[in-house]
């Protein structure tokens, strides 16, 4: 199953106090599709988690459109809404808050199962069972609430809420920033093996440009709002057009030990 | 590995120190008043709305709390307001609470957006500020005065003067919650906004307003007595605290202290009994 989210001429302003107007994103034509693994990175405020919200629906641009094989997310009814929540899974950046303190791990789960695949409890919990199987996480586990796991072991469980619908994209907003370096690493295979496994897109979003480089295949730059550089990783690495986009790679080069 | 094996058993260990003991003492004082307040009436050994005795005796084996200035037993009536003091609060209570609840969630959840449900929302926000900005015995004084003085409108009263303190906390908690990843999470995992509210919002906002409910039972019942004294709250010869503590201020004054001291006593003990119920189900007891 193939599905695009196509962002054209895509403007979002906010109106802070006083009436005073700031355009998070401005101008950003965008092509998502379930083929490709696509990095979009960019320093804090560049207007990444404003595209993420826009790409799943949960905030509208003022202008332009952004349209889920080829009808605007903005006028779905609600069946069609559910079927493209079904094919557009998030795994969220804070998950310490992407799950509710008051409920357990299996409740959050069975969400999607119910609302989305229409499962009974007892198909909903076999499922996520499997889903949790197959991240190397203990079922058992999922009786706890948020607070009684780890962090590495609450985004999988994140991992295991978008996967267990079988999305054909995954949308990943900071997915590993807040995780120490060795659950990175376990985390990041485990998204793009799944990705090759299942021929599942990925959005990877993310402020770091290693994590980005390392699973995407296709690379945006956004600076201020912008897109300001896009093309496959090795291109926009190695034959960086744009002086941010040099910027970051110095920085990646500093922090890698990579000789320029 | 450590913070999940650790976390669980802090847990455990510190809802274990709240279960029974020690602390469930403080729920003793409670359950006497709701025994009172229950089987009080029957077991007074007086009527408590008539004159039984010659007025102004002083405690003694007849009347353990002696007669009051009109001759009415002080001990069966001190028994006999529990009940229609505790009813007033526990209503007024379970109404500003209730009310309160889904006047911060409605509140809180609009009061940022565009068009005509916003600008009501932002509406009842300020209108709950204007309400709050006036002292509560003036706003009871009003509201008893157009309604007549009766449990019921003693009730809707109270609820008016108390339930914008309600509002705003959990106002205050649903602006906090609406932001939270987790519910970005549900939408994306396909709930409605209507189940989103009752199953995230609503067991997430409304704590607040219950750890203070306990805070709402005291005033009530502290407003209660108050609106008694004064004389607009119920009228004698029903029993109620703060219309005995007025009826015995005077004698007070001249020496006969016990008519006014009783009720007192009764009133202190009530509230103390019903914040060592909050403290027992919020606090660290």
């Amino acid at each position: 199953m193939s599905a695009t989210i196509q962002f054209t001429d895509v403007r979002r302003v906010f109106r802070g106090r006083g009436g005073a107007e700031h355009a998070a994103v401005d101008g950003v034509d965008l092509l998502v599709d379930s083929s490709t693994r696509l990095g979009i990175v960019g320093e804090s405020g560049s207007g990444k988690s404003t595209v993420v919200r826009m790409m799943l629906g949960l905030d509208h641009p003022t202008a332009g459109s952004v349209e889920f094989d080829g009808v605007p997310l903005a006028s779905m009814s609600a069946p069609a809404l559910r079927a493209f929540r079904r094919q557009v899974q998030l795994v969220a950046q804070d998950t310490s808050s992407s799950f509710d303190p008051r409920r357990t791990l299996r409740d959050a789960l069975r969400k999607p199962c119910h609302n989305l695949l229409e499962l009974d409890t007892a198909a909903a919990d076999a499922a996520i069972d499997r889903t949790l199987e197959a991240l190397s996480l203990d079922p058992a586990l999922a009786a706890r609430k948020p607070h009684q796991v780890s962090g590495g072991q609450r985004q999988r469980f994140s991992i295991a809420r978008a996967l267990v619908v079988e999305p054909t994209v995954i949308v990943c907003d900071e997915a590993v920033s807040a995780l120490d370096v060795s659950v990175q690493g376990s985390v990041l295979n485990l998204l793009k093996e799944h990705c090759e496994n299942h021929d599942a897109g990925l959005v990877f979003v993310s402020h770091g440009l290693p994590a980005t480089a390392f699973i995407s295949e296709e690379l945006v730059v956004m600076y201020q709002g912008r897109v300001v550089e896009r093309g496959p990783v090795g291109r926009v690495l190695f034959e960086t057009e744009h002086p941010y986009t040099q910027t970051l790679v110095d920085a990646y080069r500093v922090t890698e030990g990579v000789p320029s | 590995m450590a913070l999940a094996l650790d976390t669980p058993d802090r847990d455990t260990r510190r809802r274990r120190t709240r279960r029974p003991g020690i602390a469930s003492v403080t729920l003793v004082p409670a359950a006497i008043l709701v025994l009172l307040a229950v089987l009080g009436p029957v077991l007074v050994p007086f009527s408590p709305i008539d004159v039984v005795d010659r007025p102004d005796l002083p405690p003694g084996g007849a009347h353990w709390f002696g007669t009051d200035s009109a001759g009415m037993d002080v001990f069966s009536r001190t028994i006999a307001a529990t009940r229609n003091n505790l009813l007033i609060g526990l209503i007024t209570t379970v109404l500003a609470t209730s009310l309160g609840i889904l006047i911060g969630l409605v509140v809180g959840m609009n009061e940022s957006r565009r068009g005509p449900v916003g600008t009501l929302a932002r509406g009842v926000s300020r209108a709950l500020d204007l309400v709050q900005a006036v002292p509560a015995i003036i706003i009871g004084l009003v509201l008893i005065a157009f309604f007549g003085a009766s449990i019921p409108s003693l009730t809707v009263a109270l609820t008016v003067c108390l339930l914008p303190n309600q509002a705003r906390l959990v106002r205050a908690e649903v602006l906090r919650v609406r932001g939270e990843a987790y519910l970005d999470a549900a939408r994306v995992s396909g709930d409605s906004e209507l189940v989103l509210i009752a199953k995230h919002v609503l067991p997430n906002s409304s704590w607040p307003a219950l750890e203070n409910a306990s805070l709402v039972f005291g005033s009530a019942i502290v407003l209660t007595a108050g609106l008694g004294f004064l004389g607009v709250g119920l009228h004698p010869p029903t029993p109620e605290w703060g219309s005995m503590i007025a009826i015995g201020a005077p004698g007070a004054a001249s020496g006969r202290w016990w008519s006014a001291l009783f009720p007192a006593v009764a009133l202190a003990l009530t509230v103390f009994a019903v914040s060592g119920v909050g403290r027992r189900l919020f606090g660290d007891d």
